[in-house]
């Protein structure tokens, strides 16, 4: 779709027609109506988009420093406690060598989360203040970090793992440190964030 | 529904026992103590964000396929007398069952973005690669069956979209 008819464009909603934003089917635009096939009410775009996307995403934001900043798991061997957060964590798989899953666990972990704040937040800034250049390019940006977004739990299932498996009383154990639940919680967030935004409101610019 | 449904069908009515198959390692582990063991040291957000990302989302989304597939091919006007049986039973209650179906539905729309299994296999390895230079790693047979759950999830995930199955329901409907 690549008209650049500024003003002239054909949308669903200039044609009178709206997507179900639940189970996609399309049809005529009637206000207050219901959707004929899923049953959920009809929006022609999703109400109130532009705050909650940005509420989640400055919430997520604000849990990114404590789930950098605080270890994420501590390691107790022998009595001696051993605090790890993500980047040492990755540190210490680079130094051991395992220079591909270092790699996937930095991408995981520090990369997909600051892509995702920068690309919601510029998307964001965009619908307000921006006009309307490759909003294709910019549609498929944000499908892209909707797919990758989740892929940051990796290292929370890490955690969640290596608590449950190395459980040997006073010789070794690992229990999860404050970042974890910060770092779940900021995946869940940058979903919701992620959720929340309509990739419509980018082609009203039209 | 095509072939491919029938055989899909087959195919996510073997799942359900596999996801309850044991995981282990040197201190062996089922899938589901990693939730146990989180609930006893208190971090219960953690075991709440397992119990739903691993648990609850992706059985959701498989109950929900294996009903509704199910239940569009035994509802098919034209199938074996078995099926004309089941046709005639739910005939009287139809309205009220495809309000269940579309509700399931709509429950496994909200649900799939939750379904991380996949994303938990990825942490799995990472785990392994962790562990392998201080310990010896043993797989277990639940380690595989759920390699193999992912496996046939992400064949249903590709073959079967939502769309396909609304499209069904509104057939089904009319």
């Amino acid at each position: 779709m690549a008209s650049t008819g500024k003003t002239g464009a054909l949308t669903a909603r200039r044609a009178g027609l709206v997507a179900c934003h639940v189970c996609g089917k399309l049809q005529p635009w009637v206000a207050g109506s219901e959707c004929s096939r899923c049953g959920s009410m009809l929006h022609q775009r999703k109400p109130d988009s532009l705050q909650r996307s940005w509420a989640f995403l400055v919430s997520a934001l604000l849990l990114y420093f404590p789930a950098n900043l605080y270890p994420i798991m501590t390691t107790t061997t022998f009595g001696v406690p051993e605090n790890s957060t993500i980047i040492g964590g990755v540190i210490l798989l680079w130094q051991y060598g395992s220079y591909p899953v270092a790699a996937v666990v930095f991408i995981a972990s520090v990369m997909i989360p600051i892509i995702k704040f920068l690309v919601i937040g510029s998307l964001l800034l965009l619908i307000r203040y921006g006009h309307p250049v490759k909003l294709s390019q910019q549609t498929r940006l944000f499908r892209l970090i909707e797919y990758i977004g989740p892929w940051s739990m990796i290292d929370v299932f890490v955690v969640i793992l290596l608590v449950a498996l190395i459980q040997f009383g006073g010789i070794a154990s690992v229990y999860p440190g404050p970042a974890a639940a910060a770092f779940a919680a900021m995946v869940i967030t940058t979903m919701f964030s992620a959720l929340f935004f309509d990739t419509r409101l980018l082609w009203d610019k039209l | 529904m095509s072939i491919s449904s029938l055989f899909l069908f087959a195919a996510a009515h073997l799942l359900p026992f596999i996801s309850i198959d044991i995981e282990g390692n040197v201190s062996t582990i089922f899938l589901i103590s990693t939730i146990e063991t989180l609930t006893e040291i208190d971090s219960r957000l953690l075991a709440l964000a397992g119990i739903f990302l691993l648990l609850i989302a992706p059985l959701i989304v498989l109950l929900v396929d294996i009903l509704l597939l199910y239940r569009l091919r035994f509802t098919r006007p034209g199938g074996s007398s078995a099926s004309r049986q089941l046709l005639m039973l739910s005939g009287q209650m139809r309205p009220g069952r495809s309000a269940v179906s579309r509700q399931l539905l709509l429950l496994a729309g909200h649900m799939t973005p939750w379904n991380m299994l996949e994303i938990f296999l990825l942490g799995v390895l990472v785990s392994i690669v962790k562990l392998a230079s201080m310990a010896g790693i043993t797989l277990h047979e639940g380690f595989w069956a759920f390699v193999a759950l992912v496996l046939v999830n992400l064949v249903i995930a590709v073959k079967l979209d939502p769309e396909t199955l609304w499209q069904a329901l509104e057939r089904l409907e009319r």
